[in-house]
């Protein structure tokens, strides 16, 4: 009967909606998953290059950055009007007293352990996956361990740089485990015994944008050079063997150009590889783009200046150097003035501008100083003599940066008169700007309404502070702009290093020729032998040695470290007062968002449990 | 068997007759010396009429002969069954014989039984509505006999043997039961009014309806008639206020291109969503911009985890169902019904004015203009309307309705605008004798959107006036300040939107008390964003680009599968019912973007993406595409059993499995189960006259989430960046673990308990509903902090924590007024909701709180809210206001002690903060609805208010302090808070009352009578919404704040403007 038939056919239907609709597999489409991720070389390839990637970006463009930078006495991020107080964190970051929940603190430790686990996820990988069936050999296995096992350890410096007492995570461990902190001086030798051990795996000559011998070597010659501080341990002997070995060429062929004062810092302009870098992040426009200092440093204009795209955020600038009158402060420790502390003569001292390339150099001066102008778009390279007008307090005025601090533009003087005509008003306000950049930038202020403001890191302007530009950024054209390498770890580094342990020793000699060696392409050859430490053995004092690892290191992500090293971390420079104690300040607490997330992770640094 | 046998038995069980008929139809029948059983056959065979009998009772084998020519089957019947003792009675399609001796039913009438049987006559009648339509098919009986008949085309009726002293009983369904002792009346003219006794209402519930009175759970159904007149741009706006329990916030009412969001009972989910489900036409997962809201018939809410349970993991934030307007048999209707409306500007911010800018703030400079930004930015003669016309009708076997409608507005500002038009259509069809049922839903629907940038809004109330309305110089490499009418004019920013439903239904009417229905859908929605930014709009200056554009098509798609089973059975006073079925449902989405920059020429828009060139620079990639799969699969059962009226149980399991979970996790159980007791049958009650019905209910249901992210269960490679690889002497794209993967990830489950009372009294006159809920959320899926190593990432997706909501609500319907002329019903709607996050940890994951979202700059001062074990959701976090220092800077309480210390805002820190009284929740909940009618004219008042809640004022704070130097400033910063002069500090200061009452909607309508036989029904109305608001909250409108999700109650600063609307509307039906 039909309806026995009709039933039949939806008993049928159920059946088969009962066996063959109840799949749940997840189908993927534009993402892969580990199951089928690794199918070939390139997919090892890409999975190791992903781990460098994550360090380019996490400790030259990010919290490792800011904390290395904003506590010391080159630079800060001051308020500027209505912008720049973002909850008072560069205000305790200058004034040393960030808080176990300061954002930089726990996005350092977040963005190293990160790497860490990218870097045991792939070691995992490695060592699970069929070689065979993606035609990866032993010895390709081997060396991708090697300089995975560096990157991680490298990651683990910053770890120990800045915390300390930390867990040691490695791919030994299952992927969840949860590991206990370890002691400063095991962290330490994990790290020693990880580069060691790495070394003779690794090619002996520079590879572009990766980890080799020479590098891994430097690394060791960082933690040597710091042990003191990190674990109460000295280690000269050891700093100052790898860092002798370097130099001798024993870990790759390394030199320094000492005739272009440049020369570390452009490289990757124009495919320009500079010999002195053992490492360094390689750029790109469009690929992978030198990103620093862009947003972080440069002003809302930055663009119309530079002749980029976008503009920056107006945050950090250098700390000033002069006070309300323009006089150079004088600070008790030798601290501060970063600008002012490079001798009138020295080539970083000049303002920066972008060159006609025929002159064989693009650009000159590590700085934006003074009045800025507008990209010369026709010529390629150079200013217009259109002033770049200021947007916020010095709205539709030549924008003309200056090495000071203070509440300038709310100046009586700056004030319309009574009976002054509005193009008057308007004709005398752009005179003052002017002349302030004719006298060498800097504001000569009286008003007592403005200099009771102060000078701090709450009274900035948009035209406060000199601007970094050592990272050369480069107008927007023949893949020009943000293409600039970001130099890790270069040979000056290793002879600052190797001239500190003659120094610590009491050999000054020794050390200054070794400074003197790097140092010497900054200086006109005339002007040479009044700042050669060699030839005025007097000048290079503890004060200067500190000072000078900051000219030459300004904005390379170490400044902390060295005034921790040199004891100078808690001493005064502007709008800094001399560190309270009680607190553990050389390095930083456990992040508080860590401590809750972790059942077992302790509160170890001093002063904050 | 013979089939009508069979039936019979079948009937005999159920007594289930709801089916009207017409006792229209005529047979001619020339049969001789033929079975009674064969001329039956006949008939059956001409009509839809079926035969039922008991052999036992009902001689067929007799031979008979007959000759009729189109006579109707009562005459017929009289024929046939002359002087046999055999009688006869028309249940809808079913005509049933028995012996005249024998009642069908035993009815308790002393008349039936004690009149004698002389005096007979008869009673000729018409049976019309109340607009005068003859009523086809009522039927006319002698109460307590089985003698009965049904009226005709013209709703006439001849009724014969009428006992003296008969009460007279006329009825249809739909229509009130009329009854009335017969005199010596020949004739009677009956006008039967439509039954508007809630108690009778059939209400959809998932997978199924059920009559209102019988429901079991917390169930609220909104239907068009009550819905709130006047313009809406969307349907959830029509019942706002309608549903105690159901918060709607319309946080930017006036923007036709924005939806408003639903909550059900509070928040309680983290990370899987607050949104209830949205089921159209029985169809998951529906979408409401694919439905004109004239096409809407009812709108019902779920509202308890037991009547949602049946829809398993996506029924924890309660379902909406929406019933689309069906065809009825009968005549062919028309219908248009449109409207056109206008918005004015409600409330303004009270910015300074130009002199009082250049006097009081500090820094102001004058330009030498004078421009009124935010006024600027309105559009003052905006005008939208709204248009519908529907088609309906249908036979016996086949209804249908189709609809299209085009809807055109206008926004508050000078660049929104939306286009929307569509065509819906249902039919059903009933064929093989009422053995198969196929019915469908098409509907298809196009929206042109013109979007606005809310963050002009904002800037305009902070730009110095004294520019020019035209300027742009001033403005270059500036992000913070720019020309907010050209924000708007120099940017094409819209999309255009198509949403499609097509879903097939077929039902297999097996038995009478056995169906089977198969249900196949597919709904689709794509949309095409398309923006292009002029050369002269402001990113275009700051960045050198000469034009920007791009565009996104997204594509939605969502497949469903569905097979249900019912059947029904009565044993004694037993009545059963079972449902059983399967559902699959598949969602697919397809994403593709692209951009490019450079133009030759603003001419082209988005329309000729190559041409740009920013794209050909090497490296540049202005591309992507995305594509994802989702599927749910369900196993579900329900049994209903009803004790005589007055024991309801239901019962029902779902089980349900998703793709986004772990491997071994993808399949939960979802649970329900809800008794109700008819109290009103009671001895005790059933003396209360004035008790027409009450029932008390107790729920349980177990209802999940899933509305999170998918894949995150599984091990995801990723791309990140390109770098640069000396092995391939080129740059690759880095692929690493992209999430922490979970694959212990499963069903968030809420666990529901609801007890309730539904009352209907005097008469029907005041009746309502009481309902007391408890909420639990178990294996809360939330984003949780994670160690470091190991993990990672910070967070993993994962089941931890628990929520918990209570509250009750009380509905109202009260007829107070009924006379002839004049009429005044009032309904109020009053809950209270309060929600907290009871634990939020395990000994995995110990995260202690979730900060709330950080303030905007300038300032990024922090967030000001906090979510902690044991908090209530919209707790605020922040200090405690101390008053001002000399200088004019905000104080605090130190470690928020009121009356210790204090020290100063700006050097508060983590130590300081508390939990500040009050949270963003509303407590309290009312909507309070008046009508009044009288004759042809009707006034409805509707009120609705939000009470005990706190409201963090931002716009205050940011905009109403002296701090900020140069920027304009509400007129507040000279007044109110003109002690303060320093910058703004999160605490309670800028904590304002967020209590409201505002009289939302003011209708007047007309319906007048008309004589013509060319309209039926005609009405016009005129509708104010937004009349008037009494807050003391000092933002533009406390309806513009979210009080739904994680973190309600923050007064944001881009808030679009606040529109007083009118609306003029006509209605006519053919």
């Amino acid at each position: 009967m039909k309806k026995m038939k009709l039933l039949y056919v939806a008993g049928l239907l159920g059946v088969m909606a009962l066996t063959s609709c109840t799949d749940l597999t997840e189908k993927i489409y534009s993402d892969l998953t580990k199951n089928n991720y690794y199918t070939d070389k390139l997919s090892v390839e890409a999975a190791v290059v992903r781990s460098y990637e994550h360090g380019d970006n996490v400790t030259w463009r990010s919290d490792i950055w800011l904390l290395e930078e904003l506590t010391g006495d080159h630079f800060v991020w001051t308020q500027k009007g209505r912008h720049g107080y973002d909850d008072g964190q560069w205000i305790r970051l200058h004034g040393h007293s960030w808080n176990y929940i300061q954002g930089q603190i726990n996005g350092s430790w977040v963005a190293a352990y990160q790497g860490v686990s990218q870097i045991n996820t792939v070691l995992r990988d490695l060592n699970t996956i069929d070689l065979n069936a993606i035609g990866l050999t032993e010895s390709e296995k081997a060396s991708y361990f090697a300089e995975l096992r560096v990157l991680r350890a490298w990651y683990y410096t910053f770890l120990l740089n800045f915390f300390r007492e930390v867990p040691i995570a490695t791919e030994q461990q299952a992927s969840d485990e949860i590991v206990p902190q370890s002691s400063a001086k095991e962290v330490f030798s994990f790290i020693e015994k990880e580069l060691k051990e790495s070394i003779p795996s690794l090619p002996k000559e520079k590879r572009l944008s990766r980890w080799t011998q020479g590098p891994a070597a430097g690394l060791l010659v960082r933690l040597y050079l710091n042990a003191k501080v990190w674990i109460g341990e000295d280690h000269t002997t050891d700093c100052k063997q790898w860092a002798q070995d370097i130099i001798d060429g024993k870990y790759g062929t390394y030199s320094i150009n000492r005739s272009d004062y440049r020369d570390p810092f452009r490289s990757g302009l124009e495919d320009y590889q500079s010999p002195e870098n053992l490492f360094e992040f390689w750029h790109n426009r469009g690929r992978l783009e030198q990103q620093t200092m862009w947003s972080w440093c440069m002003h809302y204009s930055a663009a119309q200046t530079i002749g980029g795209t976008d503009g920056g955020w107006n945050g950090i600038h250098m700390q000033p150097s002069r006070d309300f009158q323009g006089n150079v402060y004088k600070f008790e420790s030798g601290l501060g003035n970063p600008f002012e502390s490079y001798a009138p003569c020295d080539y970083r001292r000049t303002p920066f501008r972008t060159l006609n390339p025929s002159t064989g150099n693009l650009y000159e001066g590590f700085f934006l100083q003074g009045a800025q102008m507008v990209y010369d778009k026709a010529a390629g390279y150079g200013f217009t003599d259109v002033n770049v007008k200021g947007s916020e307090e010095y709205n539709g005025m030549p924008l003309v940066f200056v090495d000071q601090v203070g509440r300038f533009s709310e100046q009586k003087e700056l004030k319309q008169k009574d009976g002054e005509s509005s193009e008057a008003y308007k004709a005398r306000y752009k005179q003052y700007m002017l002349d302030a950049a004719a006298r060498g930038n800097y504001f000569v202020c009286n008003d007592p309404a403005v200099i009771a403001k102060g000078s701090q890191v709450t009274t900035g302007e948009e035209n406060s502070g000199f601007r970094f530009n050592k990272f050369p950024y480069l107008p927007d054209h023949d893949g020009l702009y943000r293409s600039q390498s970001t130099p890790e770890i270069r040979l000056s580094e290793i002879y600052y290093s190797l001239a500190e342990c003659y120094y610590r020793e009491g050999n000054k000699t020794k050390a200054a020729a070794l400074l003197d060696y790097v140092r010497e392409r900054n200086y006109p050859a005339s002007e040479w032998s009044k700042y050669s430490y060699v030839q005025n053995p007097e000048l290079l004092t503890d004060k200067e040695f500190i000072k000078e690892w900051g000219r030459e290191f300004i904005g390379e992500r170490r400044r902390r470290t060295d005034l921790v090293r040199w004891g100078k971390f808690g001493e005064e420079w502007w709008n800094k007062e001399k560190d309270p104690s009680g607190k553990e300040l050389n390095y930083f607490p456990i992040p508080q968002k860590q401590l809750n997330a972790s059942p077992i992770l302790k509160q170890t640094t001093p002063g904050w449990e | 068997m013979k089939l009508s046998v069979f039936l019979f038995f079948c009937f005999a069980f159920t007594m289930v007759a709801t089916n009207t008929n017409s006792q229209n139809v005529k047979v001619s029948l020339n049969q001789q010396n033929v079975s009674i059983s064969a001329v039956l056959n006949s008939i059956e065979k001409q009509t839809d009429y079926l035969f039922f009998y008991n052999k036992e009772n009902v001689d067929v084998n007799k031979t008979i002969s007959i000759s009729v020519n189109k006579k109707s089957v009562s005459e017929v019947l009289a024929r046939i069954f002359k002087n046999q003792g055999i009688t006869y009675s028309m249940e809808g399609n079913y005509i049933v014989l028995h012996k005249k001796e024998q009642a069908r039913e035993v009815i308790s009438n002393p008349i039936a039984g004690a009149t004698p049987q002389q005096n007979k006559r008869n009673l000729k009648g018409v049976v019309k509505d109340a607009l005068g339509e003859p009523i086809i098919g009522a039927n006319v009986v002698v109460k307590g006999t089985t003698n009965g008949i049904i009226t005709d085309v013209d709703g006439k009726f001849d009724l014969q043997d009428i006992p003296n002293n008969a009460v007279i009983s006329i009825s249809y369904i739909g229509y009130a039961t009329q009854e009335f002792r017969l005199n010596n009346e020949k004739t009677v003219n009956i006008t039967l009014v439509e039954d508007t006794k809630t108690l009778q209402e059939i209400v959809v519930v998932g997978y199924g309806s059920s009559v209102k009175k019988d429901l079991t759970t917390a169930v609220t159904s909104v239907k068009s008639k009550d819905f709130l007149q006047g313009a809406a741009n969307d349907a959830m706006q029509m019942v706002d206020g309608k549903v105690a329990g159901v918060t709607v916030n319309s946080t930017a009412a006036a923007d036709p291109n924005a939806t408003s969001s639903i909550q059900v009972r509070g928040a309680s989910s983290l990370k899987a969503g607050n949104s209830p489900l949205i089921v159209i036409d029985g169809m998951p997962g529906g979408d409401l911009h694919n439905i004109a809201q004239q096409d809407i018939e009812s709108i019902t809410v779920l509202k308890d985890g037991s009547a949602a349970a049946i829809y398993g993991s996506r029924g924890a934030n309660g379902v909406i169902l929406v019933q689309t307007k069906q065809g009825k048999a009968g005549k062919t209707h028309i219908t248009y019904d449109g409207y056109v409306e206008h918005d004015f500007i409600a409330s303004k911010p009270d910015v300074l004015g130009v002199e009082d800018y250049l006097e009081k703030v500090t820094g102001a400079k004058d330009y030498g203009y004078r421009t009124d930004w935010y006024n600027e930015l309105l559009n003052k003669g905006n005008i939208g309307h709204n248009h519908n016309i529907s088609l309906s009708g249908g036979s016996e076997t086949t209804v249908f309705r189709i609809s299209t409608s085009y809807k055109q507005k206008e926004g508050l500002d000078i660049s929104t605008n939306r286009k929307e038009y569509g065509l819906r259509g249902n039919f059903k069809q009933t064929t093989l004798e009422g053995l198969l049922e196929v019915g469908g839903n098409f509907a298809y629907r196009v929206a042109d959107e013109d979007y606005t940038d809310y963050s002009s809004f904002k800037q305009a109330i902070q730009l110095n006036p004294t520019y020019s309305a035209d300027e742009m110089d001033a403005f270059k490499g500036n992000d913070y300040s720019y020309n907010p009418i050209k924000n708007l004019t120099e940017r094409d920013n819209g999309a255009h939107q198509e949403y499609s439903t097509v879903d097939l239904n077929m039902k297999l009417n097996i038995l009478k008390n056995l169906n089977t229905e198969l249900k196949l859908g597919r709904q689709g929605h794509s949309k095409k964003s398309q923006d292009y930014k002029f050369s002269t709009y402001r990113q275009c200056i700051n960045n050198g680009y000469n034009g920007w554009a791009s565009e996104n098509q997204e594509n939605w798609t969502d497949w469903t599968l569905e097979w249900l089973g019912n059947y029904s059975f009565k044993v004694d006073k037993h009545d059963f019912k079972l449902m059983g079925g399967y559902s699959y449902q598949q969602f697919d989405y397809e994403g593709l973007y692209a951009e490019n920059g450079d133009f030759p020429t603003d001419v082209f828009l988005t329309h000729n993406l190559g041409a740009g060139s920013w794209n050909k620079q090497d490296g540049r990639l202005g591309m992507s595409s995305e594509k994802t799969e989702e599927k749910t699969i369900a196993f579900l059962g329900r049994v209903n059993y009803n004790f005589d009226d007055f024991l309801l149980f239901t019962g029902s399991l779902r089980r349900e499995g998703n793709t986004k979970f772990g491997e071994d996790h993808k399949w939960g159980f979802f649970p329900a189960a809800s008794a109700a007791v008819r109290l009103s049958k009671l001895p005790t009650f059933e003396k209360m006259s004035f008790v027409n019905d009450l029932k008390a209910r107790f729920s349980y249901g177990v209802t999940g989430r899933s509305g999170f992210d998918k894949y995150i269960a599984l091990a995801k490679y990723s791309g990140f960046g390109q770098y640069y690889s000396d092995v391939y002497k080129q740059y690759i794209m880095g692929y690493g673990p992209a999430n922490n993967p979970n694959s212990d990830l499963s069903w968030e489950k809420q666990i529901s308990y609801n007890l309730g009372i539904d009352y209907t009294l005097f008469d029907s006159r005041l009746s309502g509903s009481l309902d007391l809920f408890v909420r639990d959320g178990k294996d809360v899926i939330g984003d949780y902090n994670v160690p470091l190593p190991p993990y990672l990432h910070s967070s993993i997706i994962a089941n931890v924590g628990t929520t918990t909501s209570k509250g009750f609500e009380l509905q109202l319907n009260w007829d107070a007024i009924k006379t002839k002329d004049f009429t005044y019903s009032t309904n109020a709607n009053l809950s209270y909701t309060k929600s907290k996050l009871k634990s939020f940890s395990n000994n995995k994951y110990k995260l202690g709180y979730i900060e709330g979202d950080g303030f905007p700059s300038p300032g990024n001062p922090g967030s000001a809210q906090r979510l902690e074990d044991n908090k209530e959701i919209g707790s605020f976090y922040g200090f405690r206001y101390a008053g001002v220092d000399d200088a004019g800077n905000i104080l605090i309480w130190k470690a928020g002690e009121k009356g210790g210390e204090t020290k100063l805002g700006a050097d508060g820190d983590e130590q300081d903060k508390v939990y500040l009284e009050g949270t963003g929740v509303p407590k309290w909940e009312l909507a309070w609805g008046n009508t009044f009618t009288y004759k042809n004219f009707d006034l409805s008042l509707f009120f609705r208010g939000r009470f005990r809640y706190k409201i963090m004022n931002q716009y205050e704070m940011y905009y109403g302090l002296q701090v900020i130097a140069g920027d304009n400033k509400l007129s507040s910063a000279y007044k109110e808070n003109a002690h303060i002069k320093g910058p703004k500090v999160i605490c309670d200061y800028f904590l304002q009352n967020g209590d409201y009452l505002r009289l939302d909607n003011i209708t007047f309508g007309w319906t007048p009578k008309l004589n013509t036989k060319w309209i039926s029904n005609i009405r016009l109305y005129g509708t104010l919404k937004n009349v008037f608001t009494l807050t003391k909250y000092s933002g533009l409108d406390p309806t513009s704040v979210t009080t739904t999700g994680l973190w309600p109650g923050i007064g944001g600063m881009e808030v679009y403007p606040t529109a007083r609307n009118f609306t003029m509307g006509l209605q006519i039906t053919y």
